[in-house]
């Protein structure tokens, strides 16, 4: 350390980085990756087979009926992991940190609002990926667009699926 | 986050890394025009992507960029007399021109023809705008030159800085593309500094600071979406292009001049923040140039002599408790640039990315480093000239608009985010 210079002078060198305390500043997150159409699976099976801390990959089934007070206002779906198991909406959002959406451009991507809803009343943000490919026309993207980014906090419009696994492990999925 | 060997990628640029070699593809900034104001004026040091190199302009007014030492005996030729259409080393009179040619060994026999066999490595330096512009990679691969909109409207409407920040240009640049540090650290200032108030769109940005995003590739790069609140059945977009490796610009306000940056490497601790103001149809005011000049909006005041700012690190930034206790400045720190840039420098040289937690808001940071990183290994396993390149990539603006909720900035695109000549910029 050298001395007579200002504080900040003194503690931004490469050497003072290295006493960085060194210790996990943060716990693995539980994360969702929710595939919303049949093109995204093949997607979600090689994901699900990398390696994650805390992630569950699964599809998109149907939305739940609605309660009375809700009626309008699905906010629970069926889903079902990659085995086949059922499982519901609310309890895997409940249970959730980070709840990624997996969409291909074209598709409806009604899912979306469900999720989204359902998202929105246990204060949840989502992030909503959508796949595009080269053969995919402009007017088609936008649809899909149009359905997802009410619900999504974050939308990406990708080029290639290469990088939702870059994205995943940006965020310590 | 990051692994160390990603990040290691994207943050070092000297000769032969995959990402300096992908910064050899661009023309990019290397000094300020006013640098060399004269032929024949005294020449200057230029530290680009880790070489080190000396700018000069001669006799005759072309532009050089050659390497600082003289090949004789290694003494650095900023000492040298720049006269009658050459730059001579002070110490044994050996001569060269401005493509580094060695026109001159006075201890040899003119007629031995030893001066041609000596030629100092040399850049392009051109002068487009304000700035001159180099390209350090392979002649033949040269690219057209440069077609930034604000380098070409007439020299009455822009206006460019240039300041030394003390950090890896990576975390420099990251901070262009971050739009949601912008209600945050920057709040003070959008009502404050001359350069960003008044604008509608300020309102927008203080009412609603949990902003949506929408992350789109372009051709040269990406667009990051910010999406707020404005008026009942609509939103206020504000539009970023990144363009690749390291341009961006801000969405604009009003009818304020709009703004942007490059980010280029000094070398892997240092980096020039190069910041721009222009207006596409309209010569800048006397008041709007002052206030540049005077380092408000993303320009700096310098220590005199220098592109070093007046509030540094060796200063602490000039930090003011009292302005920050009061929300005069959210740090504590005054002006944008160095709000940004203080903190950006408190991370250290380089940061370590494998210790970050970004969340699904960073994900135009993390989408650019994707494209980086894609861009420099297909450069290096592939030869595939890398996107921005291509000056049709360079033709792109900013946007800051109000939609219908069922309509998008992407819808827009064409007509905001697009260089059309004559037409003003796509502001509130």
């Amino acid at each position: 350390m050298q001395l007579g210079l200002s504080e900040s002078a003194r503690f931004a060198t490469a050497e003072e980085s290295r006493f960085r305390i060194e210790y996990p500043n943060s716990r693995p997150r539980k994360s969702r990756v929710i595939a919303l159409d049949e093109p995204s699976l093949g997607l979600l099976r090689t994901l699900a087979g990398m390696s994650w801390s805390g992630a569950r990959f699964l599809r998109y089934v149907s939305a739940k009926g609605a309660t009375d007070t809700l009626h309008m206002l699905p906010v629970d779906a069926v889903l079902e992991d990659l085995e086949g198991k059922t499982l519901s909406l609310a309890d895997e959002v409940a249970d959730a940190d980070i709840i990624i959406m997996i969409t291909t451009a074209g598709t409806a991507a009604d899912a979306a609002q469900v999720i989204g809803n359902a998202c929105f009343v246990r204060n949840k943000l989502t992030t909503g990926l959508v796949r595009n490919a080269d053969g995919v026309s402009a007017e088609d993207l936008a649809r899909t667009l149009t359905t997802m980014r009410p619900f999504a906090a974050m939308l990406v419009i990708s080029n290639g699926d290469e990088y939702v696994g870059e994205m995943l492990s940006a965020l310590r999925v | 986050m990051l692994r160390k060997e990603q990040n290691d990628l994207l943050t070092q640029t000297g000769l032969g890394t995959p990402m300096g070699d992908m910064f050899r593809c661009y023309w990019i900034p290397a000094l300020l025009a006013e640098e060399l104001p004269d032929n024949d004026c005294a020449p200057v040091r230029v530290k680009l992507l880790s070489e080190r190199l000396l700018a000069f302009r001669d006799s005759e007014g072309h532009y050089g960029l050659i390497d600082e030492f003289c090949a004789h005996r290694g003494v650095s030729l900023w000492f040298g007399r720049n006269e009658q259409g050459g730059l001579r080393c002070p110490y044994h009179g050996w001569k060269y021109d401005h493509t580094g040619q060695c026109t001159e060994v006075p201890s040899e026999p003119k007629e031995s023809g030893y001066c041609g066999k000596i030629k100092l490595k040399s850049y392009p330096l051109i002068k487009i705008g304000d700035i001159l512009w180099t390209y350090m990679g392979p002649a033949e691969k040269q690219p057209p030159h440069p077609e930034w909109e604000f380098a070409l409207v007439p020299s009455e409407q822009t206006f460019t800085s240039k300041r030394w920040q003390e950090c890896n240009w990576l975390q420099a640049m990251e901070g262009g593309i971050d739009s949601s540090h912008v209600s945050w650290l920057h709040s003070g200032n959008l009502n404050s500094d001359p350069l960003f108030k008044g604008a509608r769109g300020n309102k927008y940005n203080m009412s609603d600071a949990r902003p949506f995003f929408e992350v789109t590739d372009s051709e040269g790069g990406l667009y990051i979406g910010a999406r707020r609140n404005a008026e009942e059945g609509h939103y206020y977009w504000r539009v970023t292009p990144w363009v690749m490796p390291s341009f961006t610009m801000v969405p604009p306000r009003g009818d304020h001049p709009v703004h942007g940056h490059f980010w280029i490497p000094i070398d892997d601790e240092n980096c020039w923040a190069w910041s721009f103001d222009y207006h596409p149809v309209r010569a800048l005011t006397t008041e709007e140039r002052g206030a540049m000049k005077a380092g408000k909006g993303i320009h700096v005041a310098y220590v005199p002599g220098t592109y070093r700012p007046l509030a540094n690190k060796d200063n602490d930034y000039l930090m003011d408790r009292e302005a920050q206790r009061k929300g005069i400045t959210y740090s504590g720190v005054e002006g944008i640039a160095m709000q940004d840039a203080s903190l950006q420098e408190s991370m250290g040289p380089i940061v370590d990315r494998s210790k970050e937690n970004l969340v699904s808001t960073d994900n135009g940071i993390i989408m650019a480093r994707h494209r980086l990183m894609k861009a420099a290994r297909a450069l290096r396993d592939k030869g595939v000239v890398p996107p921005g390149v291509d000056p049709a990539h360079q033709r792109v603006r900013s946007a800051a608009i109000v939609l219908p909720v069922d309509k998008s900035y992407v819808d827009v695109a064409e007509e905001a985010l697009t260089v059309i000549e004559g037409k003003a910029p796509t502001s509130v």
